[in-house]
């Protein structure tokens, strides 16, 4: 660990003194000398190609193939994906900064569709999507030179855009640094994506894409690596105890951005938004955006299964967003003890009170001025963050409780707006209002207190509610009398 | 010699079962929101719409029937004659040679067959291509279920290409005009002069597209729209492909 993360500064500083963060120090990258041919190896994930040892540049050829095809998407569930490489993500392709890249995209002639590639670490306008635009059954090639070092998203930027990319046209590359990154046990390539079905999540069958869902950002799945449980039980992503990983992490959207965490671990460096230039430290949950990345790297320590999540966490719960690391090894009690003992627990003073529990007594209001001083702490805590303190409202969107008519002219009907909420047009002091009231779950004496409050200031009617006229003209949430 | 006089007999007696028509519609014009603006007709958003006049138009796309005889005929058209500079490598690649198809094929449209190919088979007819302008108008229908076409194409474009069906096989539209989406993609007189950039995306000039949708289509949530042009917009005019396929159309006069 020590070492690891003695490699990392040094890597950090040895960067720093060659002056990377002047603005135009790509520019030598466009000078240096391209020495000999290779051809990429990209690798399907989890997988992630070797790290690359060359000490220069060189011409590198890539072929993608774009394919469609059908595959699951959840279990029982399944969907045309549209690929670069024939799976979602598509395939890891791994350049060295400096490097001169030959970029080939063949489309199948068994595709449907016309597709390109926009790749986030190109420069140059459309990102490359222009130059390679492909009619089915076509191969087009366009050439880049690698200037700037990162981990970058590519994806299909044929129109529809969204759609192409909502099939799972997006994947990686990486732009490795001259130096290189420190060397670490495990490198592991993982994609966030959203899915729009036009079944509900779980929906047995073929399921066809959704405009409608995709224009409204409603995604039926949100997965990593283009299915759920891509990355579970005898998938799941493995090392063993002491090992460092490394994950190249990816969001290829189209729409949402992820909040990438690792259950009970600690990312020990991240490159926020695949910036290998900047590292920083201790990182419990890395915002990846669509469209971007992120490495982290962290070392295990305690054996056991570890979930990876998009940490927005209904998404990975009811949509997809969840895969395992597994690490295996002896146990490390010291670090992590596990549960030692379960006891029952008794809050202090609990067991006395056990029999006799009665309601917490509340203070109630002798006097109309006592109403009026109980009933300014509910309206504080409230009311005010809409009506605001003054009683005014906000022009627009909450109406002003300071001499309202809307609230004067009717007390039954004050009561029941409060604790039946209220909604849809209103009109109050000649302004229209169209927004939503909750109904307020307040106590009878609550309510007689906040409304006396509020009749007693701001130039309303004065009058006093008492917790038994609230009572009498309670209404259940949503059937209000005021419509 | 003796190959192809057998061929003409299975083409002749293979006509009387013959399944897509060689039909011409009459289409009445009229007038319609085209999905994006003709290349420097305008940078009007939205895009005002178009005069179409009447036209005739082909029934059913074009089949390996109909080809067939008129390469019978043709002989420059033939696979094995056709100039490299006419049609690429995958001209008529699912026949088995310049005469020759499985029967089931016949009826079904042809396919893998270039723009210039296309252009000539109509010529030959005195006939012409469709203008994009028309083919999209007979498609857009007078907008006769439009919501339920648009999910029956988005349907159809997002799933890889299969066995493709007979000509003549769905039902008509309002126009009387079948398979005009749900089995291939079709060529128009002028396919590429829309203003559908390569890079969807483009943002440079106002008359391209901008952000992530389009300042130029007249309903940026009209995926499918999207996918014809983008289609269109990736061939030129030697390119085959396996799902791409024609019909002919002539002017009313
Ligand atoms: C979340 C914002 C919000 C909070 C908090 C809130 N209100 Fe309202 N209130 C509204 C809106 C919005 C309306 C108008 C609803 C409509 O347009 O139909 C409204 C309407 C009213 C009205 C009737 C219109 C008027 O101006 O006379 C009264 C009375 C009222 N609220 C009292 C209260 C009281 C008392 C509380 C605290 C217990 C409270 N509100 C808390 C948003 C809020
Ligand atoms: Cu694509």
């Amino acid at each position: 660990m020590k070492t690891f993360k003695a490699l990392l500064t040094l890597g950090l500083l040895l960067t720093a003194n060659t002056g990377y963060c002047d603005i135009g120090s790509q520019d030598k990258n466009v000078r240096e000398k391209i020495i000999g041919q290779e051809t990429a190896v990209l690798t399907d994930a989890p997988a992630v190609p070797p790290p690359i040892t060359r000490k220069h540049a060189t011409k590198v050829i890539v072929n993608l193939e774009v394919k469609e095809v059908e595959g699951r998407l959840a279990d029982g569930v399944q969907y045309t994906f549209w690929t670069f490489g024939g799976k979602v993500p598509g395939k890891f392709i791994r350049i060295r900064e400096g490097d001169q890249v030959e970029f080939h995209l063949n489309n199948h002639p068994d595709n449907k569709m016309p597709h390109n590639i926009d790749l986030h670490a190109v420069i140059g306008p459309g990102g490359g999507a222009a130059a390679s635009l492909t009619a089915p059954g076509h191969s087009s090639h366009f050439s880049f030179k690698a200037l700037n070092p990162g981990l970058y998203v590519y994806h299909c930027a044929t129109a529809p855009v969204a759609m192409h990319v909502a099939n799972g046209m997006y994947g990686l590359i990486l732009v490795e640094p001259k130096e290189g990154l420190p060397k670490v046990d495990h490198e592991y390539y993982v994609m966030q994506g959203d899915f729009y079905t036009q079944g509900k999540n779980g929906e047995q069958g073929l399921q066809p894409f959704s405009m409608v869902k995709a224009i409204d950002e409603k995604p039926e799945y949100v997965v990593f690596n283009g299915a759920a449980g891509s990355l579970v039980a005898d998938n799941a992503l493995q090392a063993k105890k002491g090992e460092t990983i490394r994950l190249f992490v990816g969001d290829g959207g189209p729409n949402l951005t992820s909040s990438f965490h690792v259950i009970g671990e600690i990312f020990d460096n991240v490159y926020p938004e695949g910036n290998t230039n900047t590292v920083t430290h201790n990182v419990q949950t890395t915002f990846i955006p669509a469209g971007g990345a992120a490495i982290v790297e962290f070392k295990t320590h305690v054996p056991g299964t570890y979930i990876l999540v998009d940490h927005s966490l209904t998404r990975a719960f009811n949509k997809g967003a969840l895969a395992q690391l597994k690490v295996s090894g002896d146990e490390e009690k010291l670090i992590y003890s596990g549960k030692i003992t379960d006891d029952v627990y008794l809050p202090e003073g609990t067991g006395m009170r056990n029999a006799e529990q009665t309601k917490v007594a509340q203070p109630s209001a002798a006097t109309k001025q006592e109403r009026i001083k109980l009933g300014e702490v509910v309206y504080n805590t409230n009311c005010a963050a809409c009506h605001q303190l003054t009683g005014l409202g906000v022009p627009q969107a909450f109406p002003p409780l300071a001499k309202s008519d809307f609230l004067n002219a009717d007390k039954v009907r004050a009561i029941k707006t409060v604790t039946g909420g209220l909604q849809g047009n209103l009109t109050v002091n000649g302004e229209t209002f169209n927004g939503v009231m909750p109904a307020w779950s307040l106590s009878d004496e609550e309510i007689a207190n906040v409304l006396t409050y509020v009749y007693s200031n701001w130039g309303n009617s004065q009058q006093e509610v008492t917790p038994d006229e609230v009572r009498r003209h309670r209404v259940t949430p949503g059937k209000n009398g005021s419509e | 010699m003796i190959k192809q006089a057998v061929l003409s007999v299975i083409v002749s007696a293979a006509s009387l079962v013959a399944m897509g028509s060689d039909d011409l519609v009459a289409i009445p014009g009229g007038s319609y929101v085209p999905f994006y603006p003709q290349k420097g007709t305008t940078t009007k958003t939205p895009v005002p719409p178009t005069l179409v006049e009447s036209f005739l138009l082909d029934r059913d796309p074009v089949t390996n029937r109909r080809y067939l005889e008129f390469v019978f005929q043709h002989t420059e058209w033939r696979r094995s004659s056709i100039k490299r500079i006419f049609a690429d490598s995958g001209y008529l690649q699912h026949w088995n040679n310049d005469l020759s198809i499985l029967p089931e094929d016949l009826d079904k449209p042809v396919v893998n067959i270039s723009w210039f190919a296309a252009e000539a088979f109509c010529e030959a007819k005195q006939e012409r291509l469709p203008m994009t302008d028309e083919w999209e108008y007979v498609l857009e229908d007078l907008g006769r279920g439009k919501a339920s076409r648009m999910q029956q194409v988005l349907q159809w474009y997002s799933i890889p290409n299969r066995e493709l069906p007979q000509a003549g096989n769905s039902p008509p539209n309002g126009f009387g005009i079948r398979d005009m989406v749900g089995a291939i993609w079709e060529w128009t007189e002028d396919f590429n002069s829309f203003m559908a950039s390569p890079d969807s995306r483009d943002s440079g000039q106002r008359n391209m597209f901008c952000g992530g949708g389009s300042l130029n289509a007249s309903d940026p949530t009209d995926y499918a729209s999207f996918m014809r042009y983008s289609f269109r917009s990736s061939l030129q005019g030697d390119f085959t492909g396996r799902n791409l396929g024609f019909r002919c159309a002539k002017d009313l006069k």
